[in-house]
């Protein structure tokens, strides 16, 4: 039997209720970190993350607690807290026994608590709810209790209530954990099975793969064999996180640490993947290893083509660290050299493109987003297509498919109508609605993502005036009668404009584009002509106006100075614009087609 | 020379003026005085006593720059052009009077408007009545050339409301217009009231319209626009300003004035009591962290910053003289580019902007960067 004084367990919780929080506080507890070395935050390793509030890499802590008279081993796996993740987040959840829900006692539950929530009972957790930031004024406790009792079926009793801020209830919570969540059940005897949770890749040591030993054991010097990848390597060394770095021995049944065997390649390291024994009885792989998918793309380029290089450098460094992020070349008649970048959700692109402006110091035009299309070719080959460039003559493929999400929202009881009315103008398909309490909704529409992606949480934001949250999950692909819209400024098609919608919206669309352009380009010496295309056809056409009269009224001999830097500011806006043809185009243009604006 | 006082500050006023009252005018002007008599050039060719308001001081203190002047030996040529900026509420008929006898013989007058409702809403101290007493006492203190200076594109503002206002402008006979479209310069009264929606900017398609408008009708009434703003009777041309935009050398005294010597240029302090304590205490009031010198490169895109202003554009030759840059004689830098768009022209040796070119200059100049 493994170990009965273990305990795995994960945090799982809403962006901004208090995860992190609550780690450092039982590090603190437990005396693993110093209170005095206890940065805020500890676990949250990545500036980033730090200033986002969000943690992205999932790490995993062994921490050590006495309870009537035992020492328990509590090791806290951190997982990411946005679906974007989910796959990751669903790995994590399989490396426990039990799960503590935070929720907000001043927010309440949120969209995204019952996602994890949901994928943590599917996963066979324990699950005990916790309300945090009990010591904020305005927490209003028992109505959380309702909700997670009524959206989660968790009983309202077993609801702890702490401010992981003042320390208040933590200790007990502590107790909580070893008392309800069991300890692991895997056999020690049995050959090596291990699930791979997660990795980072370090300069000095290569890769470092985050495991939970299911069954068996595992020693440095051990010839491993990765079932999914198929390779074998060398176990270099064997630890636990505290939360450094710290080598031990072995990993046995039930226990969660790191390997390190020289692995130089984050690629060939899968997250969900099983290790176990290069040679001898050789176990069955554990079941749920996916590779992910990248479901957004967008394209980057640089805005002077001599930092292709450089941007290519920084792309390579990123991906090293992400094996969900993918990239590869494209050019673009408008824009150049760049590249078209694959993400898993529209957060992961946020973060990766912040990380490459911060880390590169690099100007990039990024491009609108898009999903990644499927489509069936005459001769029944199914391509996947990233970017509107790809789409093939219209006459070779019999049929366009896009992916569709189940979308939920958790939205006050008011704004049910509107967002109801806003999900079936974006070709939503109703699910169903939940009363969660008399005031809060739980609205489940089946919906293409790409319509998520149009500037959708903006909406659902301001039809719930900022209280509605939403998450979502790929559900399939489905056959839809989509086409390419062409998008010309003075008469030159510029390529990274250009995107793939439904026939019957192409025209409204293609004309809030325009209309979009027309407010984001500035208005030239000439005029400008933008037009919208779907085939040779032209199916909206605006134009920006020509600059009629810019002079200074006034300049004498004491207003050289300030004019002429006034003249240089101007330019200096002008620098980090794309020229297309003799137009210049602003890096917002290219976004352009993420905000509808219907008139 | 800088008078930097008004009896009070227009909304949409960002110069270095301020309100005069409390403050010790007379200490200042004495700094002004001493200042003048050290730094004057003897003669003048040009002479501009700006604002502010010059006409806010006293008639003492009129007569000490004046007399600061004389004694510098700034006032010997018979054809200096010696301006005098002034406003309607303090342009009496006895210091015209004392102004015209110590030598200025050309009169700026702040009319803005014609309209009393218009005046209001800029906060201006006069009524339109004070401007005729104003035009009148010029007159009787023999002032025979005068500038009356007038704001375009105000609030409200139609085509036949402002040629109303010309018609008004041009019934008092001056030999010198000044029309400039209203500006919303920052940190302005006037540009707060806009970003607080208490201020409407008039379209941009009116303000194209007003100028062109301006353009055509001063000229069928005889004054030719030779500079954006300027418009001047065929002789009348103001020749002190013309040194500005043809990036002559000048000296500049009082508060903020700026001097400007070839490529150089450097400003006095601008609050009046930092300054007269300066000139005090040192007997220099240059502020140290304005002495600049342009680059031969820089020096050029000024020249044709201020040159292009003139409807006639400047001499290439000059250019090279101010600068040292030849750019006509590469036959493929951004100045031939802006002609081949028809942006500039090169006429007999002199580089203008051509029609289209002069409406949108700053744009033009934007791509001379």
């Amino acid at each position: 039997m493994a170990d009965s004084t273990i305990r795995n367990f994960c945090i799982v919780a809403h962006i901004d209720h208090g995860k992190s929080t609550l780690a450092d506080r039982f590090l603190e507890i437990t005396g693993t970190v110093e209170k005095r070395d206890l940065r805020e935050q500890l676990l949250d390793g990545m500036d980033l993350e730090r200033e986002r509030g969000i943690t992205i890499k999932a790490k995993a802590v062994a921490m050590r607690y006495k309870y009537k008279g035992k020492e328990y081993k509590l090791n806290m796996i951190d997982t990411p807290g946005h679906v974007d993740f989910a796959y990751e987040v669903m790995k994590s959840l399989q490396a426990c026994e039990g799960a503590l829900l935070l929720v907000d006692s001043s927010q309440g539950v949120e969209a995204q608590t019952v996602a994890n929530a949901t994928l943590a009972v599917n996963a066979g957790l324990t699950i005990i709810p916790v309300q945090n930031k009990i010591d904020l004024p305005h927490s209003h406790p028992d109505i959380v209790d309702e909700e997670i009792e009524n959206t989660l079926a968790l009983p309202r009793e077993d609801c702890s209530r702490v401010s992981a801020k003042t320390g208040q209830n933590v200790e007990q919570l502590l107790h909580a954990i070893i008392e309800k969540i069991p300890p692991p059940k895997g056999e020690a005897d049995k050959p090596l099975r291990a699930l791979i949770f997660d990795s980072v890749y370090d300069d000095y040591v290569g890769v470092i793969v985050y495991i939970r030993v299911v069954d068996g054991c595992i020693r440095k010097r051990d010839k491993i064999f990765m079932i999914g990848t198929g390779r074998a390597y060398e176990v270099l060394e064997v630890g636990v996180f505290k939360p450094k770095k710290q080598p031990v021995e072995k990993l046995e049944a039930g226990e969660v640490g790191y390997i390190t065997a020289n692995i130089k390649r984050i690629r060939d390291v899968r997250v969900g993947d099983t290790v176990t024994a290069e040679k001898g009885e050789r176990a069955a792989s554990l079941p749920g290893y996916v590779e992910p998918k990248p479901m957004v793309f967008c394209g980057m380029y640089p805005t002077n083509h001599s930092d292709y290089e450089a941007l290519r450098e920084a792309l390579d460094k990123l991906s090293l660290n992400d094996a969900s992020f993918t990239y590869e070349p494209e050019t673009s008649e408008a824009l150049g050299f760049g590249f078209r970048c694959g993400f898993l959700g529209l957060l992961h692109m946020d973060v990766v493109q912040e990380r490459i402006e911060r880390e590169s110091n690099i100007d990039i035009v990024t491009t609108a987003p898009s999903v990644g299309y499927e489509i069936v070719m005459n001769d029944g080959e199914v391509r996947r297509i990233k970017s509107a460039a790809e789409v093939p003559d219209p006459s070779t493929f019999g049929e366009f498919r896009e992916p569709i999400v189940k979308l939920s929202m958790l939205i006050p009881a008011e704004a049910v109508g509107a967002m109801m009315q806003l999900c079936i103008e974006r070709r939503g398909d109703y699910v169903k609605q939940e009363h969660l309490t008399p005031t809060r909704v739980l609205l489940v529409f089946h919906m293409p993502l790409a319509e998520i992606l149009f500037d959708f949480y903006d909406k659902l934001k301001s039809a719930t005036r900022g209280y509605g949250t939403m998450d979502y999950e790929l559900s399939g692909y489905r056959a839809a009668d989509l086409v390419k819209c062409r998008i010309l400024v003075s008469g030159q098609e510029v390529d990274a404009l250009s995107t793939i919608l439904e026939r019957d919206q192409a025209e409204r669309r293609g004309r809030a584009i325009l209309l979009k352009l027309r407010r984001e380009i500035p208005r030239h010496l000439f005029e400008v002509a933008l037009q919208a295309a779907v085939g040779g056809k032209i199916v909206a056409r605006e134009t920006i106006k020509p600059l009629m009269k810019n002079v200074i009224a006034k300049c004498y001999g004491g207003d050289i100075s300030r004019k002429k830097k006034l003249l240089e500011k101007q330019k200096e806006g002008k620098k980090r614009m794309k020229s297309v043809g003799n137009v210049e185009i602003p890096q917002k243009a290219f976004l352009a087609v993420l905000k509808t604006d219907e008139e | 020379m800088h008078v930097p006082f008004c009896v009070s500050k227009c909304r949409y006023c960002d110069f270095n003026s301020h309100e005069g009252f409390g403050r010790d005018t007379a200490g200042y002007v004495n700094a002004l005085a001493w200042e003048i008599e050290r730094r004057a050039p003897a003669p003048a060719r040009t002479i501009f006593l700006g604002g502010g308001t010059p006409t806010y001081l006293d008639a003492e203190s009129l007569r000490t720059i004046l007399a600061a002047l004389a004694r510098a030996g700034a006032l010997e040529r018979h054809d200096l052009e010696f301006t005098v900026e002034a406003n309607p509420e303090s342009a009496t008929e006895e210091k015209l009077q004392i102004l015209r006898a110590g030598g200025a013989n050309r009169l700026s007058l702040g009319v803005q408007s014609f309209d009393e409702a218009q005046l209001r809403r800029f906060d201006r101290a006069h009524s339109v009545a004070d401007v005729r007493r104003a035009v009148a006492a010029a007159r009787a203190s023999g002032f025979v050339n005068f500038n009356l200076d007038l704001i375009f594109a105000k609030e409200g503002e139609t085509l036949e409301s402002w040629r109303r206002e010309l018609d008004e402008a041009l019934a008092l006979e001056p030999q010198h217009l000044s029309c400039y479209e209203l500006t919303f310069e920052p940190a302005t009264a006037l540009a707060r009231d806009l970003e607080r929606g208490r201020a409407r900017k008039a379209e941009e398609s009116l303000r194209s319209e007003l100028f062109h408008f301006t353009i055509e009708y001063l000229a069928s009434s005889g004054f030719q626009q030779y500079e954006v703003s300027a418009f001047a009777r065929p002789g009348r041309e103001c020749r002190h300003n013309l040194v500005y935009w043809t990036s002559g050398s000048w000296i500049g005294v009082g508060a903020g004035a700026t001097t400007a010597l070839g490529a150089c240029r450097a400003t006095d302090f601008a609050l009046p009591e930092t300054y007269a304590r300066a000139i005090r205490e040192t007997g220099s009031s240059l502020d140290p962290s304005t002495i600049e010198c342009s680059t031969p490169k820089d020096r050029f895109f000024e020249v044709l910053m201020m040159g292009l202003r003139l409807r006639t554009g400047i001499p290439a030759e000059l250019i090279v003289r101010r600068s040292g840059e030849d750019p006509l004689r590469q036959p493929s830098g951004p100045l031939w580019a802006l002609i081949d768009q028809g942006l500039l022209e090169l006429r007999d040796g002199w580089l203008a902007a051509t029609p289209r070119g002069f409406e949108v200059l700053d744009s033009v100049l934007g791509q001379l960067l």
